[in-house]
């Protein structure tokens, strides 16, 4: 409404010659909530580049509590109310809020020319087939190793299982925690299966398991689900209790040598000025392709119930651009969705390098649209495994069963 | 004349009274309507319908309190909790508020350095629940942890187990902590309840010769039930909410395998999902709320009725 009544005034001011004297124009101002309260100042700077070429709209960006964000989201658009730009996940966790409406469809309004099919599944809602938010970046599972530690150990970053498993060993010899990774956070253990698992199921078991030609307990997962079995004594001591801090403290303090997560925590690491590789999880033999583990991290969406619907479309349109993908790959170090940006960072080009074979991260990608979620059920699965309170396949026929009798 | 001026007079007293009882009363009355009765109201017609994600769907009666009771997953999930709950209950009852009974009783002999004590017990009431949960998850933590550097410097490192992480320990640990945020709070009820006591009741029986255990259990303990009641209500309602603790230490699945699932964190996790939990489903978790709210407040009344009618009147 206010943007229609700008550009009415406007006109008339230009229709009476007094457009060189006007004021500056009424703007519409537009919120932006998003979970990444750590990226907040470079969404501003990428936002004031936005603002140069539209003077005319102005954008707040509200960074909220990222545990709490589903559910502040959710009750504000139950509400009524919600931002106009919406920062939302992807996959089971968009089609909640898609399903219901609250989103503003995107399909003929957006250029998606630039975003991989693949990528655009994640914002797509099965139920209608209509894109509901602008994929924006990639996280792909990595095994951090502590090249300092690596030499005093006297050991270089393993091709295969094999040597992980010597690596390790040698490292616990020199009396350095092999693996800093806990499992008292469920979705950190998931995360590391997501490093180990798919090297040994391999690349077609995604597609097998998707459609239904087999299920969780097919023997290739249940041999991987076996490896990740091998881990516990290469944690630290109390893996039980080791959370998400805790791993990362150990890390970054240097007491363990390696460190399996996401590709988000490379800012972290190079903050606390450590001398660290990466790499992908070990091939399952010598010869075999290595394969990382991606999602989509999310999407940038418009709130259908927005009065300002036609500028936050322009600012959406905006994200699907290759010149915000070199913004978010530059300021933000994120793997942009949108192809066509050349990232300036060494760590960003080896990630997209090693990209060229990945695996969708299989629970999150697939599984997580019904209660209970593969996730859910998979990192339960994992705890009692690495535990040694249930065996692989005990496991796989939990995660088969639940998966198979949705609440 | 004088005689209905004066029942005039007395009439618009009245109504001043009344209007300015009104005055007084619409704002919290407002608040509680607002606050209070239309979420719950809305719970109970939530419970009633499907929901797909955020949106409403049909009407289906009963049917998400029957998922929730008799379902596979979800009724394991309840009882689980539940049983949890009742765990958290019978032991704050008798570590919690015992040992507070035992220090009320202590403290009501007057001993030396009162004051210091009394105010000692009730310094970790006054902090936030959020600062004791962390700091004890620190002092928890198997690698930095102060509790397990310390059994390893005194010599006892078979005992530096991962205490929030296993199973059979996570539990005890949590309740520990809450038993240490909130015991002053039971010792200061009882140690009013005990002050409340006219002193010549004990003074006599001291005089007829009776021990202190025979004092304590037959005049002070029936004298102070009014505050037992008081104590035993609130800890069966904080104890079926229990929610910050465990959500704190432990997040909102439970873990270890469920041992320190809530039914508060069943809620949570149910109505509104998290990010790797799900998605949210409002319909069983308002249904799980207004069980939650029946079973709290039908107990609470029935235990109330009856340790009120144990009570003994002092004349």
């Amino acid at each position: 409404m206010k943007r229609s009544i700008s550009i009415t005034a406007k006109a008339a001011l230009v229709a009476t010659g007094l457009a060189v004297a006007a004021p500056a124009a009424a703007q519409t101002n537009l919120d932006f909530w998003s979970w990444r309260q750590e990226d907040a100042k470079a969404y501003n700077e990428i936002i004031a580049e936005f603002e140069k070429t539209h003077p005319d709209i102005n954008i707040t960006y509200t960074a909220h509590e990222a545990k709490a964000y589903n559910t502040i989201l959710t009750t504000a658009l139950a509400g009524g109310a919600g931002p106009d730009i919406i920062h939302t996940r992807a996959y089971g966790s968009l089609e909640n809020i898609s399903g219901a409406g609250y989103l503003e469809p995107l399909d003929g309004k957006v250029d998606f020319s630039h975003i991989p099919e693949s990528l655009l599944r994640g914002t797509t809602l099965r139920a209608d087939g209509k894109v509901y938010s602008v994929p924006f970046a990639t996280q792909t599972v990595l095994v951090y190793y502590n090249k300092d530690l690596f030499d005093k150990a006297g050991v270089t970053p393993p091709e295969t299982w094999d040597e992980f498993k010597q690596v390790t060993d040698k490292l616990k010899e020199a009396g350095i925690t092999p693996l800093a990774n806990g499992i008292a956070d469920g979705w950190t253990i998931e995360v590391a299966s997501g490093a180990i698992m798919p090297n040994f199921y391999g690349e077609s078991f995604f597609g097998d398991v998707t459609s239904g030609k087999t299920t969780f307990e097919d023997p290739r997962y249940v041999a991987a689900l076996g490896k990740m079995a091998e881990l516990a004594p290469y944690m630290p001591t109390g893996f039980e209790a080791v959370d998400y801090a805790t791993m990362k403290a150990l890390f970054t303090s240097g007491s363990a040598a390696m460190f399996i997560g996401g590709s988000w925590e490379i800012p972290a690491w190079r903050e606390a000025g450590l001398n660290f590789g990466f790499m992908a999880g070990p091939a399952a033999k010598a010869g075999d392709t290595r394969m990382v583990a991606t999602w989509l991290d999310g999407g940038y969406a418009v709130n259908a119930a927005s009065p300002n619907k036609e500028a936050a479309l322009e600012f959406i349109r905006f994200t699907a651009t290759p010149e915000f993908a070199q913004m978010l790959a530059d300021k933000l170090n994120n793997v942009p969705a949108v192809q066509g940006a050349t990232p300036k960072d060494e760590a960003l080009q080896q990630i997209i390098k090693l990209q060229e074979h990945q695996t969708p991260y299989i629970m999150l990608v697939a599984f997580r649209y019904q209660k209970p979620t593969g996730s859910t059920l998979l990192q339960d699965g994992l705890k009692k495994l690495l535990t040694g309170q249930a065996t692989p396949e005990e496991v796989a026929k939990a995660v088969a069963d639940g998966l198979a009798s949705p609440e | 004349m004088e005689a209905v001026d004066f029942e005039r007079a007395k009439a618009i007293r009245q109504r001043n009274l009344r209007l300015w009882l009104a005055f007084l009363l619409a704002p919290p009355a407002l608040v509680l309507i607002i606050f209070v009765f239309i979420p719950m109201v809305s719970a109970v017609l939530y419970s009633l319908y499907e929901w797909d994600g955020l949106a409403r769907g049909e009407f289906i009666g009963l049917r998400n309190f029957y998922d929730i009771l008799f379902g596979p997953r979800l009724s394991a999930e309840l009882f689980n909790a539940f049983w949890n709950n009742v765990k958290v209950f019978v032991t704050l009852m008798i570590v919690q508020n015992g040992y507070a009974l035992v220090l009320a009783m202590l403290l009501a002999r007057n001993p030396r350095g009162y004051r210091f004590y009394q105010v000692v017990f009730f310094l970790p009431v006054i902090l936030s629940t959020v600062i004791i949960g962390f700091q004890w998850k620190l002092f928890l933590n198997p690698v930095f942890g102060l509790v397990n550097k310390a059994l390893i410097y005194f010599g006892l490192s078979d005992w530096a187990l991962p205490w929030l992480g296993l199973p059979e320990t996570a539990l005890p640990a949590m309740l520990l902590v809450n038993s240490w945020h909130w015991f002053g709070f039971p010792t200061l009820v009882f140690l009013a309840a005990i002050h409340r006591i006219p002193t010549d009741f004990i003074e006599a029986a001291r005089l007829d010769g009776a021990s202190e255990w025979r004092i304590a259990r037959e005049i002070i303990w029936p004298l102070m039930a009014p505050a037992v009641t008081i104590i035993v209500v609130l800890t069966f309602i904080g104890s079926f909410n229990w929610f910050e603790i465990p959500y704190i230490m432990n997040g909102l699945e439970g873990s270890p395998e469920g041992s320190t699932d809530m039914l508060g964190l069943l809620f949570y996790r149910t109505a509104f999902g998290s990010v790797s939990v799900g998605t949210s489903d409002f319909g069983h978790g308002s249904a799980l709320a207004v069980l939650m709210f029946i079973f709290i407040f039908v107990f609470s009344i029935l235990a109330t009725k009856y340790l009120t009618s144990r009570e003994v009147e002092m004349s």
